[in-house]
């Protein structure tokens, strides 16, 4: 008897165990239907790994990892024809540009979504937020006291120390720049000047343009802050970025902490409007955001999760950096014009 | 004019001429014949100067002119495949070599005009790209540009072996003109033995790196010294020894009937009134060549054949399996 | 020469009912290919880009007007591209000289080292470059250490990008004009000797007028190549020497209509001065052609150079040139071995040393399937391109300057009018929905849309080569054939095929190789679930994604990549090589 209860116990034991584990590995299971997966936020080993996660509960995934840009082109030119069912990484701007376009569908919020920071989700339903990536000026306090660094980004124009010991970008459709590019921008909304930026504005940006080092094509910001023979000091970096250069070079990232705020680069993932498989990729993004799964993605990537449950996951220097609060910036405006606007300094200011 | 002396030319560890010695005189037309490969070639190579010989010397007029460059010689050569600058016109072609030692333009243009107009070449064509002209012009031109710049010597690496038969007799012709024309020394090429006993006064056979006979074409012809030379030039019947023992026993002689023995076609004689000194043995007529100036029949011999020609005189027209009586000088018979 | 020109009409009357129904599907899938894949969705592109709502928009054309970086870029595409043009031709004919012509020690050595840019490229080429000459390079540590207040960052500007593409440029010398040098008569040079020529009077007056027209269409080649260049004036042109493809690129990326517009503006600019270029050499090619005379050439022997002082000068002119080719290929490879950051920084450190980045990549189990990817979709579009125009030059050969013929030859080259981007782009365009010449099927996703855009890209280089190999025939090879009672086909198939054949091969492991890195056309037509090499390479340095060692990753691949290119050309080429050591 004594054999049979402790028998049962340790069955009752062992299926809780179980039941545990699954809930925690998430509440929703996939079907095995196939979901085909677009994202910029796959190498380093992403993509792998979301697969073979994603595969132990149920979700069978093709995933297509290319730039930013690159996957905003794609759905924009497949159109309907898209086999894509689900995005995620893209950034604020490209999700209002394919939004705008019809691209996007609208779901019904996953459960996870009431966990993300305020104001990080899209507040019309279009997507939500999985990653956040504090946009920094950032330099090396090795070689930048942070008291003679600068404190936001109009002082590297407006001061003439920092000319050319900061890079300026030679393409513009990369995230952090169009973030970066946004930031300032903002800053001069005026409805009846050029595309909506004022005079002063525009000469900012061409200052910002005129005194900047450019960009050596290939070569990391944070190489050329420890080559001896190169001006550069200091430059734009993502939050996740700077911690995995500090590695890699042995820097030690400072930061300028504006009291405007900084702009957020806020990875989101989402529906495709034409998707065949509308049921399995609501499922997948409920899955995918949940606080386990994006727990588990912080740990392993060392990025700050925009799901507050799992905030904890992340590095310490993560929390802190994105911890600066966040400017204010109107989304849609910037989404509507940052292609006019880029265009204009492509042709106009950049060196 | 030309002494060639001890020379030995080696390609690596092929020695392709070994111990030649020649010697061209002033005014000469000299030719060098063999099969391919024979070094022929070579020696004419290494008279102009492409190719430095291991041992030996080169000297024309008496200069040794073993190691001067190539440029430096004064050697007029036409080549092969002519050799004609596929870029220049003709004109340019012949005042090429002009032009090379600086010739003022008004006498590069007198030259060129008067050369051309001794190979028959007018100015239309002294206009034209050399790869619109005929094989025959082509040669001319290969010739004009050789002559032009007035050497003492010329070569000639079988120019003519490139062109049909009529067109080369025709040449062949022109040439011996030109050089008689010219009196210019000339040092020429061939394999074909008809145009080096048309053309030359000297002739050096060779074979496999050695000169096997020089001699004037009637005594390479008529007095083969070996049997490469006698089988190399014209066409030669070989005699079996049972022919050469009858032979023997007809007029006295002593021949052995176990040496390699060849009579020319032509002395061959067949159904002639006897002649003192001749054997003469049956024959049966198996074939005829008819070319109109002579008949070639083949004839049988005691189980061999035998090639021989006959005047076609109207004195006498065979037909295959005819008898006949084959009349041979022991006198015309040559022996290895 | 003369082609007797029979009118089409004639031709088809003369012809078998099976000659017939092959003319007819040939001319089929002609007029369709080039129709549906090429005219229609560039039309499309055109009128999407400049037709906005209907109505012709020549803001583009005032915006760059307005733009002094535009004009300047373009200004600056216009200097690279006739300079280059000599650099590259004076250091092309060395080249082709050291290897083919004089007697030079150890020039089997030195032609492998010549022959190094026909395995790498752009990006990766330029990068090692960069790890000689650069501020951190090692060529520039050495001479800081001589005079210490140099100035660092001197490889940067127009200087740096002339030098970088005059060497990496040479690899149509390396094959076209070598070709051309074995075929010179040597009983010419020969002959000019005998007449008393020095070697450099026999050089000018005798050889070069016969590589002239192969000097003419390389030439040309490299001019369109400055026109187009990208990655060295990227890399090292610095603020003041950009060029304009980079500008075009840039435009593309975008997605507005404005930015495509701008973008296919100055790509049309590019492409008419391509287009006219490649006239002139056509008339070029019309008027000067030196066939030997020769009916049996002799081959070249190596000239020994008599001038004692000029023979060091030379061997030592070829062994620097030999350095400069070689050394950016070994840095790569040692470069391969050594971690991210100090690829970046450009510093040679041995102790970083490890398999480290090797073992990565080859135990990913993504890492090999790009590469299977990449190898199946060029070498089945380098072998598609070239059946496709050796059909369309024999057309063009028999029917020369006939309509039909020059329609077709310019349709092939059409592709030149547009960057590569703008052809994916047109592709991506027209099919993203069914289209009746399509057989209204949407080619998005699917496997054939990347082979289609492949094939499409390397058509006007292979025309162009290929044409050239096809006017170089002798015409009496086909008339000996036809007389021996061969038909066309077998005439074809037996006797010009094998004469072409090693250009054709020559031209297809060119494409080959170039289309394994391709990164612009794959971004756009990849299949989902079929990335190919050049996009799983520049997805390892995106920002936001990238790792630690993305860079060092990309090193590895170009090392793979360098390697397969190699065999590749061995392939092609090892036999050739053999021949000329038995010679």
């Amino acid at each position: 008897m004594k054999k049979f209860v402790s028998f049962v116990l340790a069955l009752v034991m062992l299926l809780s165990v179980c039941a545990f584990a699954m809930a925690e590995g998430a509440n929703t299971k996939g079907t095995g239907v196939e979901l085909t997966v677009y994202t910029n936020s796959g190498s380093s080993g992403r993509a792998d790994w979301l697969r073979e996660r994603a595969a132990q509960d149920g979700f069978k995934l093709t995933i297509v990892e290319e730039g930013a840009g690159a996957v905003q082109q794609r759905l924009i030119n497949e159109g309907a024809a898209t086999p894509c069912d689900v995005v995620f990484g893209l950034n604020a701007i490209i999700w209002n540009d394919l939004i705008s376009r019809d691209i996007i569908a609208k779901i019904d919020a996953p459960s996870w979504a009431s966990e993300v920071s305020e104001g990080l989700n899209d507040p019309n339903g279009y997507y939500y937020a999985i990653v956040k990536q504090a946009i920094l000026l950032a330099y090396d306090t090795n070689q930048v006291a942070p008291e003679d660094a600068p404190k936001d980004w109009p002082d590297l124009w407006e001061n003439e120390k920092f000319w050319t010991k900061y890079e300026s970008q030679i393409k513009l459709t990369g995230g952090t720049t169009r973030n970066v590019l946004a930031g300032i921008l903002t800053r001069y909304i005026d409805p009846n000047g050029e595309l909506g930026i004022s005079d002063e504005g525009w000469a900012a940006i061409k200052a910002f343009f005129a005194h900047g080092t450019p960009v050596e094509d290939g070569v990391d910001l944070y190489a050329q802050i420890v080559n001896e023979s190169s001006p550069v000091l200091m430059g734009q970096m993502w939050s996740s970025g700077a911690d995995q250069y500090d590695e890699k070079y042995g820097t030690k990232t400072g930061y300028a902490v504006p009291e405007c705020g900084i702009p957020y680069a806020v990875e989101g993932v989402a529906v495709i409007k034409t998707t065949k498989n509308m049921d399995e990729a609501l499922r997948f993004v409920e899955w995918f955001g949940s606080a386990q799964i994006q727990g588990e993605w912080s740990e392993q990537f060392k990025t700050m999760p925009a799901n507050e449950k799992a905030a904890d996951k992340a590095p310490a220097s993560q929390i802190e950096m994105c911890s600066i609060p966040a400017q204010n910036i109107d989304w849609a405006l910037v989404a509507a014009n940052i292609d006019a606007w880029c265009e204009k300094i492509m042709l106009e200011y950049m060196q | 004019m030309i002494r060639l002396d001890g020379i030995e030319v080696r390609f690596g560890d092929f020695t392709a001429l070994k111990d030649i010695n020649i010697h061209v005189k002033e005014g000469e037309f000299y030719t060098f014949l063999g099969p391919s490969g024979c070094g022929k070639t070579t020696t004419l190579r290494t008279i102009t100067g492409f190719i430095e010989p291991v041992k030996g010397t080169v000297t024309v007029k008496g200069k040794d002119l073993t190691h001067v460059p190539v440029e430096k010689r004064n050697i007029g050569m036409v080549f092969q495949n002519y050799a004609l600058f596929p870029s220049m016109s003709v004109y340019e072609n012949i005042a090429f070599g002009m032009r090379v030692k600086k010739v003022n333009k008004t006498d590069i243009d007198r030259r060129v005009k008067e050369m051309a107009a001794k190979v028959d070449l007018t100015d239309q064509q002294l206009g034209r790209k050399v790869a619109e002209l005929s094989g025959g012009q082509q040669q001319r031109v290969a010739i004009a540009r050789a002559l032009v710049n007035n050497p003492e010597i010329i070569c000639l690496d079988e120019p003519l072996s490139n062109l049909d038969a009529k067109l080369r007799v025709q040449l062949r012709g022109e040439l011996k003109e030109m050089q008689r024309k010219f009196g210019i020394t000339t040092v020429y090429v061939t394999h074909d033995q008809e145009e080096a006993l048309t053309l030359s006064d000297c002739i050096a056979v060779f074979n496999k790196g050695f000169i096997e006979q020089i001699g004037t074409p009637n005594e390479i012809y008529s007095a083969s010294k070996t049997e490469f030379v006698c089988n190399f030039i014209g066409d030669i019947n070989k005699l079996s020894p049972v022919t050469v023992a009858k032979i023997n026993s007809q007029t006295g002689r002593s021949l052995n009937p176990e040496a390699a023995t060849y009579i020319r076609l032509e002395r061959i004689h067949v159904n002639e009134p006897h002649v003192q000194g001749r054997a003469v043995l049956p024959a049966k007529v198996i074939g005829a060549e008819y070319f109109g100036l002579y008949i070639k029949y083949l004839l049988d011999l005691e189980g061999q054949t035998l090639k021989c020609i006959d005047k076609n005189d109207g004195r006498q027209y065979l037909k295959s399996g005819d008898q006949v009586e084959v009349a041979i000088d022991p006198a015309d018979l040559m022996v290895y | 020469m003369q082609a007797i020109k029979v009118p089409l009409k004639t031709r088809l009357a003369r012809m078998t009912p099976g000659q017939m129904i092959m003319f007819g599907i040939l001319a089929a899938i002609f007029i369709w290919f080039i129709m549906a894949c090429m005219i229609l969705p560039i039309l499309n592109l055109l009128k999407t880009v400049f037709f906005e709502g209907g109505k012709l928009s020549v803001d583009a054309f005032q915006k760059l007007l307005k733009s002094s970086r535009a004009m300047k870029a373009l200004r600056n595409s216009f200097i690279l591209a006739p300079t280059l043009s000599i650099t590259v031709g004076f250091v092309g004919i060395s080249l082709v000289l050291i290897t083919e012509y004089f007697d030079i020690k150890g020039s089997k050595i030195l032609r492998l080292g010549y022959l190094t840019t026909l395995i790498y490229g752009g990006v990766t080429l330029v990068s090692g470059y960069k790890f000689i000459y650069s501020n951190t390079g090692v060529l520039t540590n050495l001479m800081a250490s001589i005079f210490p207040n140099m100035n660092r960052n001197w490889f940067t500007g127009y200087w740096a990008v002339l030098f970088v593409m005059t060497f990496s440029c040479t690899s149509n010398h390396m094959i076209f004009l070598r070709n051309a040098m074995r075929s010179v008569d040597f009983q010419t040079v020969e002959a000019a000797r005998n007449m008393g020529a020095s070697q450099w009077y026999i050089l000018r007056r005798v050889v070069l007028p016969v590589l002239l027209p192969s000097l003419f269409a390389v030439t040309i080649l490299t001019f369109i190549t400055g026109l187009c260049a990208m990655s060295a004036p990227l890399l090292v042109g610095g603020k003041d020497f950009q060029t304009i493809n980079p500008m075009i690129k840039q435009f593309a990326d975008m997605t507005t209509t404005s930015a495509k517009s701008l973008s296919a503006t100055l790509s049309l600019v590019l492409g008419l001065a391509t287009m006219i270029l490649l006239a002139i050499l056509t008339a070029i090619e019309r008027r000067g052609h030196y066939m030997s005379v020769s009916k049996v050439k002799t081959k070249i022997v190596k000239q020994k150079i008599t001038n004692p002082v000029v023979n060091v000068l030379v061997h030592i002119y070829a062994y620097v040139l030999f350095v400069i080719y070689v050394i950016p290929v070994v840095l790569i490879v040692l470069f391969s071995f050594s971690d991210s950051a100090h690829i970046q920084m450009r510093q040679l450190d041995f102790s970083t040393f490890s398999l480290q980045n090797y073992v990565q990549l080859l135990s990913q189990n993504t890492a090999y399937r790009p590469f299977v990817v990449s190898i199946v979709y060029s070498a089945l579009a380098a072998i598609i391109v070239g059946a496709l125009v050796i059909v369309a030059c024999r057309y063009i050969q028999k029917r020369r300057n006939s309509v039909s013929a020059t329609a077709l030859e310019y349709s092939l080259m059409l592709p030149w009018l547009l960057p590569s981007t703008m052809i994916a782009l047109s592709l991506m365009l027209a099919f993203n929905q069914p289209r009746w010449y399509m057989f209204n099927q949407p080619l998005i996703a699917t496997l054939q849309l990347l082979l289609i855009g492949y094939i499409i890209v390397k058509l006007p280089f292979t025309m162009r080569m290929t044409k050239a190999a096809f006017f170089g025939l002798d015409d009496a090879l086909e008339d000996a054939s036809r007389n021996l009672g061969a038909s066309g086909l077998y005439t074809f198939r037996r006797v010009i095929f094998p004469v072409l054949l090693p250009t054709v091969l020559a031209i297809a492991a060119l494409n080959f190789n170039g289309l394994l890195t391709d990164y612009d056309i794959s971004a756009f037509l990849h299949h989902p679930a079929n990335p190919t090499l050049g996009v799983k390479i520049k997805s390892l340095t995106e920002e936001m994604g990238n790792s630690s060692d993305g860079v060092a990753l990309t090193f590895v691949y170009a090392v793979l990549m360098m390697i397969i290119s190699a065999v590749v050309l061995y392939l092609v080429y090892g036999r050739g090589s053999r021949d000329d050591l038995k010679g």
